[in-house]
Order: structure tokens, then C-alpha cells, then sequence
């Protein structure tokens, strides 16, 4: 039978973790959803997902801390990060904890599945931030 | 644009958002989506139908199976070359697809670095493993391989 990627998520906000879950439920195999960076840990060394979706400001653990200690394993699952932070001193703290993917959480709905293919697939999917060069040209 | 050969491509998979990233990776690589199949009878009328010289197929799927539709597309369809794209990693299922007429198999969480290799090799007339994939049980050949056509892939199975 058709097998859809399994996906553990972790926030502290449960409605959060409520929405993304009805978001993601057509296309992905939600298998745990936690409320903080140590559950995470706990939930993603028991099930083996292919993906984690990270908040990155959580009780006990941050999602970045989590982030770090996932891609000390020798099969990481792909990382990405769901944070109302859209700096760029966060996407680029979140590429180096090992992230694949970050989405502002008011994209959410239009992005979130999007870049958790893309991760799937091997690809890099960070949003570009407006006071970069763009290296696409128009 | 060049008068490059352009490569068209059907893409077939039962996730709709994999198949809406196939065609967003491809289209960045100058490689044409010319149309998509959720399900494996789909993929044999779409290939009938459109030609395209590339099907990538997943296996898992609903009403036909990648494998089996593999076959038929091989068999119908013979100018059209089939591309896997699973999250089967079993030597055996490798070898049952190379069995079937496919000419590469690579895995899901590895194409956007295999693919595209993939299509040059498939292009060229070659075969094509992906990282992460023997074919056979017992086969200690490295992964990551490109074959020329007719190469003993699978004993018995040489496509011509």
C-alpha cells in the first residue's frame, strides 16, 4: 500500500501543533506530535521519522538544540524549522544546527508541505530574504 | 533558447505534492513535464498517449503498481525508458525493476542529487543505479553505477 513520509512535529503552542497536524494529515503520516525540544528527542529516537518539523523557542530544549543533537546521528532525520522568527540570524543559526528547510509560521499553509518534499527529496529549501542578492535573476 | 533536445518527461506518483516538486525540480533543470499519473493504469494511457522519452516512477501506488506498469510501458510503449523513483531500498525489488525494462532506479531522498545524473545516463543509452541501491541479492558492485546498455544487469534480462 501507498506509504506517505512519517513526520514527528514539536511546539509548545498546542493549537499550533493541532493545525499543522489537519495541514499535513493528506500527504504525510504524522506519527507524534510533542510540546518540547527533550519530548522531541525522546519521540524522534523511538520512531525513526523521515522528517522532524521544529519551533525553534521550546521548554527544556529549543528546537535548535534538538536540531544540533539529531545531526550527530549517523541517520538524521531532515530538519525543518516552522518559527514566527524570520531574521536572518535565524535561518542561518537553523542551517547550522542542520536544517534542510525552514517556513515562517504565517506561510504555513502554502508552504510547509512544499519544502518537507523538497527536504525529502535531498533538496535545501530556506525562504529568501529580501535584503539578500537575489543569485535568480529576473 | 538553444535548440537543445529537449527532454520531456511523464512523472507518476500517487503524492501530489512529490509529483508537484518532480515538475518544480525538473523545470529548474531545463527538463519538460509533459504530463503526470497518480496510479499505475494511469501511467500506461499517459505513456501511450504523450510518448514522453522519461517516465519517472514510484512503485508503491494504488490500482497498478510502478513494477508492473513498468513492464507495460516497456512492452507498449518501447521508445519510452522508465526511470524508478522509491523509497525501496531491497536488492530484490532493484532487480525485479531492472526485470521489468526499467533503465534507472534511484532513491526518493537522494534525487536532487541522483536524478539528474540519472536522465544524462538514461539519456545516453546507459543504465543507471542510484546511492544506496545494489541490485540482486549478493551483488557487491558499489552503489551509484552507470551501465552501458546491454551490460548483464540482471542475468537473463538483457535488454537490447
Amino acid at each position: 500500500m501507498v506509504k506517505r513520509p512519517r513526520i514527528v512535529l514539536a511546539d509548545d503552542n498546542p493549537a499550533i501543533l493541532e493545525s499543522v497536524r489537519q495541514l499535513l494529515a493528506a500527504d504525510f503520516d504524522v506519527v507524534a506530535t510533542v510540546s518540547d525540544g527533550q519530548a522531541a528527542l525522546d519521540a524522534i529516537g523511538a520512531l525513526r521519522p523521515e522528517a522532524v518539523v521544529l519551533d525553534i523557542s521550546m521548554p527544556r530544549l529549543s528546537g535548535l538544540e534538538v536540531a544540533r543533537r539529531l545531526s550527530a546521528l549517523t541517520e538524521p532525520p531532515r530538519i525543518v524549522f516552522l518559527s514566527v522568527h524570520e531574521g536572518g540570524e535565524f535561518l542561518a543559526a537553523a542551517r547550522e544546527a542542520g536544517a534542510s528547510g525552514y517556513v515562517f509560521k504565517r506561510n504555513a499553509g502554502s508552504d510547509l508541505g512544499r519544502v518537507l518534499t523538497q527536504t525529502l527529496a535531498g533538496e535545501m529549501a530556506f525562504p529568501e530574504l529580501r535584503d539578500e542578492p537575489n543569485p535568480v535573476s529576473d | 533558447m538553444d535548440n537543445l533536445p529537449v527532454v520531456r518527461v511523464l512523472a507518476v506518483d500517487d503524492s501530489v505534492p512529490w509529483r508537484g516538486f518532480l515538475a518544480a525540480h525538473l523545470v529548474k533543470h531545463s527538463v519538460g513535464v509533459v504530463g503526470t499519473a497518480g496510479d499505475g493504469l494511469e501511467a500506461i494511457e499517459q505513456a501511450h498517449t504523450l510518448q514522453p522519452d522519461i517516465v519517472i516512477m514510484d512503485i508503491c501506488m494504488p490500482r497498478l503498481n510502478g513494477l508492473a506498469a513498468t513492464r507495460e510501458i516497456c512492452r507498449v510503449v518501447p521508445a519510452s525508458k522508465v526511470l524508478i523513483a522509491s523509497n525501496e531500498t531491497d536488492p530484490l525489488i532493484v532487480q525485479a525493476a531492472f526485470a521489468a525494462g526499467a533503465c534507472g532506479y534511484v532513491l526518493k531522498s537522494r534525487v536532487a542529487l541522483d536524478l539528474m545524473k540519472a536522465i544524462a545516463a538514461i539519456t545516453r543509452g546507459d543504465l543507471f543505479v542510484g546511492h544506496g541501491l545494489t541490485p540482486g541479492a549478493g551483488d557487491d558492485r558499489s552503489s551509484e553505477a552507470v551501465w552501458q546498455r546491454g551490460t548483464e544487469l540482471v542475468p537473463g534480462t538483457r535488454r537490447s
